[in-house]
């Protein structure tokens, strides 16, 4: 079979019609032969058993009368039977009694079978037994042996003519089929010539000829009609390839240079996307972890203390004041501070702590490993200490405080967002406390930082609904008895909370950023009450006003002084500015250079509260200051408290050398006022002159008593 | 068969001696090949008859009441010529050779099988004559004889025959 598939078509056929053809003949041939034999074997039986009826017939008198002679002459004709080999002729007894054997052969004679005729074929003899029957009765038998050779010569005649007419057959059917196959593959071999040459060429406009009506017809017209389809595709891909080669050139030209451009795009790409997801894990001006990290770690190391049944602290931590440098040395230094911050924070906590920038001057602290609440107070008391050696920062040398709350899990909160807003909660806790505070969370904390939400926005609608009122409260010289000028004094009276303390709601205005809407409200409203006295004769009253930190370190102080004045009327001889120790000292160099410049208006500077906080006398000597206002806090106990009078004496003294000039407030009694009369202090203020009263009241007593000498009947 | 018996018969002491046996199964063999013109008086019998001393004992009456040609065989032994042509076999026995002649005549032309063992019966006009060759049983038969009694011989029986007569 492996030999047949790789002949050709043509001969394919060709062996498949001989082999046909072949196979037919054979079986036809054997058939015949077969048929022949059976047939010839049929005659020679017939013919024997003819022979013999004859020999029976002519015998039965022989045997009857047992005449052997004659039974020999019945034999007798078969001598020129050359296929007789053996006769004999039997008596009932089975007895032969007379016998024709071929000359030549030596024949053994079998027993006879009276009762019925048979025959047997042998390889090379057929014998035949025939009873022979007279007046219905069995009186002998014949025997007849006759050599096949007939058959056997007819047979190998027989092979003979079919080989003769199988060779004729085939070679008739070899030279038949050669000439026939050549009508299937002729036209396959055109086919399959010009599909060749079509391969080798490209030439699509070649064609396959033929005249065949059958399906090789078909096959040729349709495979012609492919090729007209591919020579219309052939051309139009020509042209397409054309216009192709020729933008794929320009393509290639243009595509090494977006390659360039995209190689370095790709390392432009890759690296932002690493700072990209540095940056949204990361604060974009510290470095620090931002609120997302730090929400993963808190994350993390809850679930691990849940497991572990640990402890773990949240320190939040706020700088105080942040925003007051930010507004008076600007963005940048802010930026620069809390970076320089950020540095120290991270290097005062131990490495599996994270410290994170919540945003502006916040920042929180995770310590997940701490054996007890006490750690977190221990680490929080530390970072204070970190914080409070002064940062140089851009040419400034700035001092820090910060707050700090701390919130414990598990019992602080379990989930991390109860933590944080707990810290927070204790953080503004740590900062009504005063600065340089850290404060664990309690639950009643909850409640202050709820009071201190509400107070923020109902500060925001007494700005907006004019709750706020300035009161004022007189300066009086004892000496000619007669008020110099007054001081402008916050008043919020909240019509349901009632009365609320500049102390209490001023933080919050600073914190919150209502303070420079405030300031700015109060200087206004003062100088322009002043105008309204000056204007109503009082000319030589003076107005003084107090200055919160952030107004003084925020730049056009100056200008809003100057637009005040100028609304009003008055000269900036009249006005005088207070100021705290404590503002002053945040950033002294940005206050000496404000106050300065008010100074050269004709502003007088008031340095208020003096002695009560840290500052030395080398600070108070670079401030433009004017006037020193001994405290309430040392005159309230005079004299009883030597230290305190030794104190106020101390200041004025000090005053006094420093050529200043003194204001006493909070006198509240004759004894008090006596005191520093004694001390040749002769401007004082209290509650013994006058409580601090509306602009209208102040009106009224300025009216009353702008003759001399009618200062005692104040009270 | 007759014929088949005569081994049968041989062993049997102080009886008919085989030569008889075998002329006696011959008798009987005869009628098979020899042809009767149909009977007119149409006899139901088959008459074999003995003229004179019957030579084979007691063997002939075995044959009686056997079917030949579709009668039934009787035997008749005969003392004179009286009742000759109602046989349709008769045996001359050697014992009345010397009224061969007489039988003959009065046969003449009659259907009937003449058949006897005494030398030239068939010369002098009878039809079978039963012959000794060779120490066997064997006969000559006399065509003429046989077609002027009406009689037809079978080729069979001719063939065996040693010698058999036809004048003209």
């Amino acid at each position: 079979m492996q030999l047949f598939d790789t002949l050709s078509v043509r001969h394919k056929l060709i062996a498949l019609m001989v082999s046909v053809s072949f196979v037919s003949l054979l079986i036809a041939s054997f058939a015949f032969i077969k048929t022949d034999r059976i047939t010839t074997q049929q005659v020679v039986s017939d013919n024997l058993a003819t022979m013999a009826s004859i020999i029976a017939a002519n015998s039965t008198a022989a045997i009857v009368f047992g005449d052997a002679a004659a039974a020999r002459e019945t034999l007798s004709f078969l001598e020129s039977r050359d296929h007789i080999q053996a006769a004999a002729i039997y008596d009932a007894t089975g007895e032969a009694f007379a016998t024709h054997t071929r000359a030549g052969l030596d024949v053994e004679f079998p027993e006879p079978d009276l009762l019925q005729e048979n025959i047997l074929f042998w390889s090379d003899h057929i014998e035949l037994n025939l009873p022979v029957v007279y007046q219905r009765e069995v009186i002998g038998a014949v025997y007849l042996r006759s050599d096949i050779t007939a058959i056997h010569q007819r047979l190998a005649m027989f092979l003979r003519i079919v080989s003769v007419v199988l060779v004729t057959s085939l070679l008739i059917t070899i030279a038949l089929s050669a000439r026939m196959s050549r009508v299937i593959t002729d036209p396959l071999l055109r086919l399959s010539k010009i599909a060749r040459q079509i391969t080798t060429e490209k030439n699509y406009s070649l064609r396959v000829g033929g005249r065949e009506k059958d399906e090789l017809g078909d096959l040729i017209s349709n495979f012609n009609a492919m090729l007209d389809e591919i020579q219309a595709r052939d051309t139009a891909l020509e042209v397409h390839k054309h216009e192709l080669e020729e933008r794929v050139w320009q393509r290639t030209r243009e595509l090494k240079v977006a390659n360039l451009e995209l190689e370095s795009a790709k390392e432009n790409a890759e690296s932002v996307a690493r700072r990209m997801k540095y940056h949204a894990h990361h604060d974009a001006l510290t470095g620090l972890p931002n609120r997302t990290l730090l929400n993963d770690r808190i994350s993390k190391e809850l679930a691990h203390a849940r497991r572990q049944k640990t402890i773990l602290a949240l320190l939040f931590l706020d700088l105080d004041r942040f925003k007051l440098i930010n507004d008076s040395l600007g963005h940048a230094t802010g930026d620069q501070l809390l970076r320089v911050i950020s540095r120290r924070l991270s290097s005062c906590i131990r490495d599996e702590d994270t410290v994170a920038r919540l945003g502006g001057d916040e920042f929180m602290v995770l310590l997940p490993h701490i054996s007890g609440s006490a750690d977190a107070g221990r680490i929080g008391r530390k970072i204070i200490d970190c914080l409070v050696e002064p940062f140089s920062c851009n040419g400034h040398e700035l001092h820090i405080t910060t707050s700090i709350g701390i919130s414990v899990y598990p019992y602080d909160g379990r989930e991390t967002e109860t933590l944080m807003k707990n810290a927070d909660i204790s953080m503004y806790r740590a900062k009504e406390l005063g600065r340089n505070k850290v404060v664990y969370y309690t639950a009643e904390m909850n409640a202050g930082a709820r009071k201190q939400l509400a107070l923020e926005t109902n500060l925001r609608k007494a700005v907006e609904n004019s709750e706020l009122q300035l009161h004022y409260q007189p300066k009086v010289d004892i000496n000619r008895n007669s008020i110099v000028g007054v001081e402008a004094l916050l008043r919020w009276e909240h019509p349901g909370m009632g009365y609320i303390s500049p102390l209490e709601f001023i933080p919050i205005a600073e914190d919150c950023g209502l303070i420079s809407r405030i300031g700015e409200w109060v200087l206004h409203t003062a100088f322009a009450d002043l105008g309204k006295w000056h204007a109503a004769g009082h000319g030589n009253i003076t107005m003084a006003v107090n200055l919160s930190s952030s107004q003084l370190v925020r730049p056009g102080l100056e200008n809003i002084m100057e637009a005040a004045l100028a609304a009003s009327g008055t000269a900036p001889d009249m006005a005088e500015l207070e100021i705290t120790e404590n503002v002053a000292m945040q950033d002294i160099d940005s206050a000496i250079a404000t106050l300065t410049k008010l100074k050269r208006m004709g502003i007088r500077i008031a340095m208020d509260d003096f002695g009560t906080g840290y500052s030395s006398l080398g600070y108070l000597r670079r401030l433009p200051v004017d006037t020193v206002k001994i405290d309430q806090s040392f005159v309230s106990g005079i004299p009883e408290s030597n230290e305190d009078a030794l104190i106020a004496q101390t200041i004025i003294a000090m005053a006094r050398s420093l050529n200043l000039s003194l204001v006493v407030e909070g006198i509240e009694n004759a004894r008090q006022l006596r005191f520093f009369r004694q001390q040749g202090c002769n401007i004082v203020q209290g509650y013994l002159f006058s409580e601090p009263v509306n602009a209208a009241e102040m009106l009224k007593i300025l009216d009353s008593h702008s003759t001399p000498g009618t200062i005692n009947l104040f009270k | 068969m007759l014929f088949a018996c005569i081994p049968a018969l041989n062993g049997i002491a102080g009886q008919p001696s085989t030569e008889y046996r075998i002329k006696a199964a011959f008798l009987y063999n005869f009628t098979s090949f020899v042809t009767w013109p149909d009977d007119p008086a149409g006899a139901s019998d088959f008459t074999l008859c003995v003229l004179g001393e019957d030579p084979f004992g007691r063997l002939l009456d075995k044959l009686t009441g056997k079917s030949v040609k579709g009668k039934q065989l009787i035997v008749r032994r005969l003392g004179n010529q009286a009742l000759l042509d109602q046989c349709k076999l008769v045996f001359i026995s050697a014992t009345s050779s010397d009224q061969i002649g007489g039988a003959l005549a009065l046969l003449q032309e009659l259907p009937v099988l003449t058949v006897s063992d005494v030398r030239g019966f068939t010369n002098q006009g009878g039809i079978i004559e039963f012959r000794i060759i060779a120490n066997k049983v064997r006969f000559d038969i006399n065509l003429n004889a046989a077609e002027s009694a009406g009689l037809h011989i079978s080729s069979k029986l001719l063939s065996l025959a040693t010698r058999f007569r036809r004048d003209d």
